[in-house]
C-alpha cells in the first residue's frame, strides 16, 4: 500500500551523509492472480553517499531501473527497504530534493519548453518569479534558448532529453538520479551530459545514474554497482574495480616507435623481473576522433579536417589511450 | 398557449436538508461499514493487507510518537460503529413491539437518527486518512495539473468535435415543424439543450477517461509523481482542468443556442413563450358534497382508464371539485391591491364526442376561497350581489373582503391542454390566519370529465429574468457533465480508458428518471398495484406455475424461499441505485421548455446533492491511485 505520509519514519535512521539506502531490498512482479511472474530484484543492500556519482550497471532486465522506481516510489517493494534522505520511497516530501530524468524523456509534448519548466516550476509550489529565472537559467545551460517557444513535439531526442534534464534540475536538487541519461544521444550530446554530471558533481550534487554503456559510466562514476539478474554481483570504486595490478603502464612523449626502443625497454623490464607485453603508438578513442573533426569543422567551416600526428609511445597494457 | 409542467415528485428544496442528509449518512454509512469489512475478511483470508486497527491502509500505525493521536481517534471510530448499529437495531426493534402507530413512528425516527450516527462514524472512520490528508493538498499544484490538462485539450483538438454543433444551428429548422407557433419553443429548447448535452457529455467523458490512463502509458506521469505531488492531486487537478474547460464551452455554446433559438421562433411565439413564469403550486385534494352538504376529501379523483395516472379527474355537472390549498404564499402577493394571475391547464376526458359540444370545450368554474371568512351557506347572499349589478357586484376586492370568496362571473370553457389564466383579488388574502387559501375547481358539463394534477394550476407570483432562466436551465447540463468528468477521472485511476468510458456511460444512462425508476420498481417489494408478480425469482415461480401477476401465492418453504432470494435482489438493486447518480435531481430543460421559472434554492440544493453524490467516488479515487504503482 502506498504510503505518501511525510511524517513516516524509517525503521533504520541513515546518517546524514547517506543519501540513498536500500535494505534486503526485493521485488517480485505478480500477475493479475497473485502468482509471482518475475523476481526483478532480490535484497539488494547498498549505500549511496553525498556528493559521488553512483552508477548502478547492468544487462537489460538486471534490475536498475526497477531499483530507481522503487526508490522513487513509482514501485513498491515486495521486501526490505528503499530510503532517500532516510524517507521510505513512497514519502512524498523527500521528492522537493530529488530530481529525476527518466530513460525517455517522458515529458508532455505539447508544451513548449519554457511552458514545461513552468509547469514543473508549480507542482515545487515555487514563486512566480523565482520559476521564470530558474527557467531561463536552465534553458540556457542546456542550449536551448532558440527553441524555447516551440512545442516538445517538434523536438529532436537529443534536444528532448535536454530540457528533461532541465526539469529534473529545476528545484536545484541535492540527489539527482538519471535513468539511462546518454540512451539515443549523439556523441555531442553524450558528452555534454558527461561534462554535466561532473559539473553536478562538483558542486556538491549526488548522482545515482544507471546504464548499460559502460564507457560512460566508467568516465563519470565514483562507485558502481553491477546486477545481474536482480542480483548484486560487484560494488565498489570504479578505478579500483578496474585497475589490473599485476601490470604496469607506461607513458613517453617526443619518442618514434623503432626495434631498438623496444629491445632497451624490454631489457629494462627484464632486469625489474617483468616481461614486456606490449611497445606501440596509444589509439585515441572514436568518440575523442568524432568530437575533435566536429570541433575544427565548427572552426573552419568548409574545410576537410586533417589530422595533426602525434605520437607518444605507450608501453604496457593493452589500455594505451 | 401550451404550458405544463410535469411534476411527478417533489423536486427537492433547502429544508430538506436534514432528511437528504440523514439518508446519505446511513446509505454510504452502509457502503463504508461493507469496505471495512470485506477489507478485513481479504486481510484474513489472504494475509495481505493491513489490519483494520490499523487504519485502513495501515499508514496510521507508521506515525510518529507526535501524531500517535490520529491513530486512536480511528481506533474510537471504528469501536463505536457496532454500538452504534446496536442501538439502532435495538430502537428498530422496539418500535416494532408497539401497535401504536404514532409511538411506532418516533421510536423509527430513533432508530434513523442512532443509524445515521453509526453511519457518520463508518464514514468518518474510511475516510480518516483522507481528510488527514487534505491539509497536504497545494491548490497552487492542482491548478498547475489543471491548466496543463486544459492546454492539453485544446492543443490536441479535443474540442473540434463541438464544431457539429454548427450543422445542427444550419440544417436543424428544415426538420422541425411545429402545427402551433406556440409549440415553437419548446421543440427549439428541447433541441439545444439535447444537443448541448450531448456534445457536451460525450466530449467530457472521453478526454476525462482517457487523460490518467495515457499519463501513466506515455509515462508522463512519472515525471509528475516524482515531484511532490500527492496523487490525489492529480486527480484533483484532472477533474478541475476538465471542468473548467468545458464550462467555458458550455458558457459559449449556450449563448449560441439561446441566439438560435432566438432568431428561429415567431414573434408571437417569442412574446407567449420567452417567459420564467414564478409560480406557487399548492396541494391539490379532491372532495365530494355529502348528503349532509359537507364537502368530504376523497383519496383520489375518478380513474377515467387512461395509461397515465399522473392526472385525476373530476366528473361534469357533479358534486364533486378539485381543491388547491395554497398554505404557504409569498408576501409580495398582497403587498399592494390588485388582481393576481392564475394559470391552469386541464386535460378533458370525453364520454360523448361529435357536434357542437367537441368544438366549444368544457365548461368550468373556478372559485377563490378564504377559508379564514367564507362560510358556505352565505353562497346565496354572494349570488344575489353578482346578480344585483351594482357597484358592488363589480368591485372585486369589496367582495373579496365582505365574503373572503370569490369566483368567476361566467364559468369558463376549457379546451384539452390549453393554458388559460384567470385573476383573483389580491384583498382575499387578508386575514387568512392559519387557514390555507383555497382554489377550487368544479366541472359544470355533464358527461365530460376535467383530469388535473398538482402542477397544472399554480398562482403567478412574478416573471423572473428570462435570459437568467435559460442559463439557469445550462446549470443543469453542467451538473450532469460534473457527474461524468469526476466518475470518468474516477473509473480511470484504475480501470483502462476504455472500461472506464463504458463503465461512466452504463451509470450515466442508469441514471436517465425513467431508467431509475424501473431499477426501483425491480427491487421493490410486491404491490399488487405497482409491482404485480413480485421479484425476479417469484416472476418465474408464477410463470411455470401459471399463475395471475396478482394472485395470491401458497405458503409454501419453497415460496418463503424465493421470496428471501428476491429480498437478496432487492437490496442488490437498492445497492444499485445508491451508486447511481440520479440525473432527474439535475436537469431541470423542462422548466425553460416550458416557461418556468427555476428556483434558486432547487439548483443550490442540486448542487449539494451533487457534492454528497461525488464525495465517495473521490474517497474510492484517493485509495485506489495511491494503492497502484505507477510503474507497473
Amino acid at each position: 500500500m502506498a504510503d505518501n505520509n511525510s511524517n513516516s519514519q524509517p525503521k533504520t535512521a541513515p546518517s546524514d551523509d547517506i543519501i540513498v539506502q536500500t535494505r534486503t531490498l526485493s521485488k517480485v512482479y505478480l500477475d493479475f492472480w497473485g502468482r509471482k511472474k518475475k523476481q526483478a530484484l532480490r535484497a539488494l543492500t547498498l549505500d549511496i553517499r553525498r556528493g559521488e556519482v553512483f552508477g548502478l550497471l547492468g544487462p537489460n532486465g538486471s534490475g536498475k531501473t526497477t531499483t530507481i522506481k522503487l526508490l522513487l516510489g513509482l514501485l513498491f517493494p515486495t521486501e526490505g527497504e528503499a530510503l532517500v534522505f532516510g524517507k521510505p520511497g513512497t514519502d512524498v516530501s523527500k521528492n522537493e530534493r530529488i530530481g529525476y530524468l527518466p530513460e525517455e524523456s517522458y515529458l508532455y509534448r505539447f508544451l513548449t519548453a519554457e511552458e514545461t519548466l513552468d509547469f514543473y516550476g508549480r507542482l515545487f509550489n515555487m514563486p512566480a518569479d523565482l520559476r521564470r529565472q530558474r527557467a531561463q537559467e536552465l534553458i540556457e545551460k542546456v542550449g536551448l534558448a532558440k527553441d524555447k517557444k516551440r512545442q516538445l513535439k517538434e523536438y529532436s531526442k537529443g534536444m528532448r532529453q535536454r530540457i528533461g534534464l532541465a526539469q529534473a534540475l529545476i528545484n536545484d536538487p541535492e540527489l539527482i538520479i538519471l535513468d539511462e541519461p546518454t540512451s539515443g544521444l549523439d556523441p555531442i550530446g553524450t558528452r555534454w551530459m558527461k561534462n554535466l554530471i561532473l559539473e553536478l558533481k562538483d558542486q556538491g550534487k549526488t548522482v545515482l545514474m544507471c546504464s548499460h554503456r559502460l564507457d560512460d559510466v566508467q568516465d563519470v562514476c565514483d562507485r558502481i554497482a553491477i546486477l545481474y539478474e536482480g542480483d548484486l554481483q560487484e560494488l565498489g570504486e570504479v578505478d579500483k574495480l578496474l585497475e589490473i595490478q599485476e601490470q604496469v603502464q607506461m607513458r613517453a612523449k617526443g619518442l618514434r616507435m623503432t626495434e631498438e626502443l623496444r629491445r632497451d625497454l624490454a631489457d629494462v623490464v627484464r632486469k625489474h623481473g617483468g616481461e614486456l607485453v606490449e611497445v606501440d603508438h596509444p589509439t585515441t578513442t572514436l568518440e575523442e576522433l568524432f568530437l575533435r573533426i566536429v570541433e575544427e569543422s565548427k572552426a573552419r567551416p568548409g574545410r576537410r579536417y586533417l589530422p595533426q600526428r602525434e605520437t607518444p609511445v605507450a608501453a604496457g597494457g593493452k589500455s594505451g589511450g | 398557449m401550451f404550458a405544463v409542467l410535469i411534476k411527478e415528485s417533489e423536486n427537492a428544496t433547502l429544508n430538506d436538508i436534514g432528511p437528504y442528509a440523514l439518508h446519505w449518512l446511513i446509505v454510504t454509512g452502509i457502503m463504508a461499514i461493507v469496505v471495512l469489512v470485506v477489507g478485513e475478511i481479504y486481510r484474513l483470508v489472504t494475509g495481505r493487507g493491513t489490519s483494520l486497527m490499523r487504519g485502513l491502509t495501515g499508514r496510521l500505525s507508521e506515525t510518529s510518537e507526535d501524531d500517535a493521536w490520529k491513530l486512536r481517534v480511528y481506533r474510537l471510530f471504528v469501536a463505536l460503529i457496532p454500538i452504534g448499529v446496536a442501538v439502532a437495531l435495538g430502537l428498530y426493534v422496539w418500535s416494532l413491539r408497539t401497535d401504536n402507530p404514532e409511538i411506532r413512528s418516533t421510536r423509527e425516527d430513533m432508530a434513523r437518527w442512532a443509524a445515521g450516527v453509526a453511519g457518520l462514524l463508518a464514514v468518518l472512520a474510511v475516510s480518516w486518512e483522507f481528510l488527514l490528508d487534505l491539509s497536504t493538498i497545494s491548490p497552487r499544484r492542482v491548478w498547475a495539473i489543471a491548466r496543463v490538462s486544459m492546454t492539453e485539450a485544446i492543443r490536441r483538438k479535443s474540442l473540434w468535435g463541438f464544431v457539429v454543433i454548427l450543422a445542427v444551428f444550419l440544417f436543424a429548422s428544415w426538420f422541425i415543424q411545429t402545427d402551433r407557433p406556440e409549440h415553437q419553443w419548446r421543440i427549439y429548447v428541447q433541441l439545444v439543450f439535447l444537443v448541448m448535452t450531448m456534445l457536451l457529455l460525450i466530449t467530457a467523458s472521453i478526454i476525462a477517461c482517457f487523460s490518467l490512463p495515457n499519463d501513466i502509458k506515455q509515462q508522463t506521469i512519472h515525471t509528475i509523481i516524482t515531484k511532490p505531488v500527492r496523487r490525489f492531486e492529480l486527480v484533483l487537478g484532472r477533474i478541475l482542468g476538465f471542468t473548467l474547460l468545458m464550462s467555458a464551452v458550455l458558457l459559449v455554446m449556450s449563448q449560441l443556442s439561446l441566439l438560435y433559438v432566438f432568431r428561429g421562433i415567431d414573434e408571437s411565439a417569442k412574446e407567449q413563450s420567452m417567459r420564467a413564469r414564478v409560480p406557487v403550486f399548492g396541494q391539490l385534494q379532491f372532495e365530494e358534497l355529502d348528503s349532509q352538504m359537507k364537502w368530504r376529501p376523497t383519496q383520489t379523483g375518478i380513474r377515467v382508464g387512461r395509461e397515465w395516472e399522473y392526472r385525476s379527474y373530476i366528473r361534469g355537472g357533479s358534486a364533486q371539485e378539485a381543491v388547491w390549498r395554497f398554505s404557504r404564499l409569498p408576501a409580495s402577493l398582497t403587498r399592494t391591491e390588485r388582481m393576481i394571475p392564475v394559470e391552469f391547464t386541464f386535460d378533458i376526458f370525453r364520454t360523448s364526442k361529435g357536434g357542437e359540444d367537441y368544438k366549444e370545450g368544457v365548461s368550468c368554474q373556478l372559485a377563490f376561497v378564504n377559508p379564514n371568512k367564507w362560510d358556505f351557506g352565505r353562497y346565496a347572499d354572494y349570488r344575489k350581489v353578482i346578480e344585483s349589478k351594482t357597484a358592488d357586484a363589480d368591485d372585486p376586492h369589496k367582495l373579496a373582503r365582505e365574503f373572503g370568496y370569490y369566483e368567476l362571473k361566467t364559468p369558463l370553457t376549457v379546451v384539452d391542454y390549453q393554458t388559460y389564466t384567470v385573476w383573483f383579488p389580491s384583498s382575499l388574502l387578508e386575514d387568512l390566519g392559519n387557514e390555507p387559501f383555497e382554489i377550487r375547481v368544479a366541472c359544470r358539463s355533464t358527461s365530460q370529465y376535467l383530469g388535473m394534477a398538482r402542477a397544472d394550476l399554480y398562482i403567478l407570483a412574478e416573471e423572473a429574468s428570462f435570459y437568467l432562466n435559460f442559463m439557469k436551465g445550462t446549470v443543469g447540463i453542467w451538473f450532469v457533465m460534473v457527474v461524468m468528468i469526476t466518475l470518468g477521472v474516477v473509473f480511470s485511476t484504475y480501470l483502462n480508458a476504455l472500461v472506464s468510458l463504458m463503465l461512466s456511460w452504463f451509470m450515466l444512462l442508469c441514471g436517465i428518471p425513467k431508467l431509475r425508476g424501473f431499477i426501483k420498481l425491480v427491487g421493490s417489494a410486491f404491490d399488487p398495484d405497482n409491482n404485480p408478480g413480485g421479484g425476479p425469482m417469484e416472476s418465474v415461480y408464477r410463470l411455470l406455475q401459471n399463475k395471475g401477476l396478482t394472485a395470491p401465492l401458497e405458503e409454501s418453504r419453497g415460496v418463503h424461499v424465493l421470496q428471501v432470494m428476491d429480498d437478496a435482489f432487492r437490496l442488490l438493486f437498492n445497492g444499485l441505485l445508491a451508486i447511481l447518480p440520479d440525473l432527474g435531481h439535475y436537469t431541470r430543460t423542462d422548466y425553460v421548455a416550458e416557461g418556468f421559472n427555476i428556483p434558486g434554492t432547487e439548483l443550490a440544493m442540486s448542487f449539494l446533492i451533487l457534492l454528497a453524490y461525488l464525495f465517495p467516488f473521490l474517497l474510492a479515487a484517493y485509495y485506489l491511485m495511491n494503492a497502484r504503482e505507477i510503474a507497473n
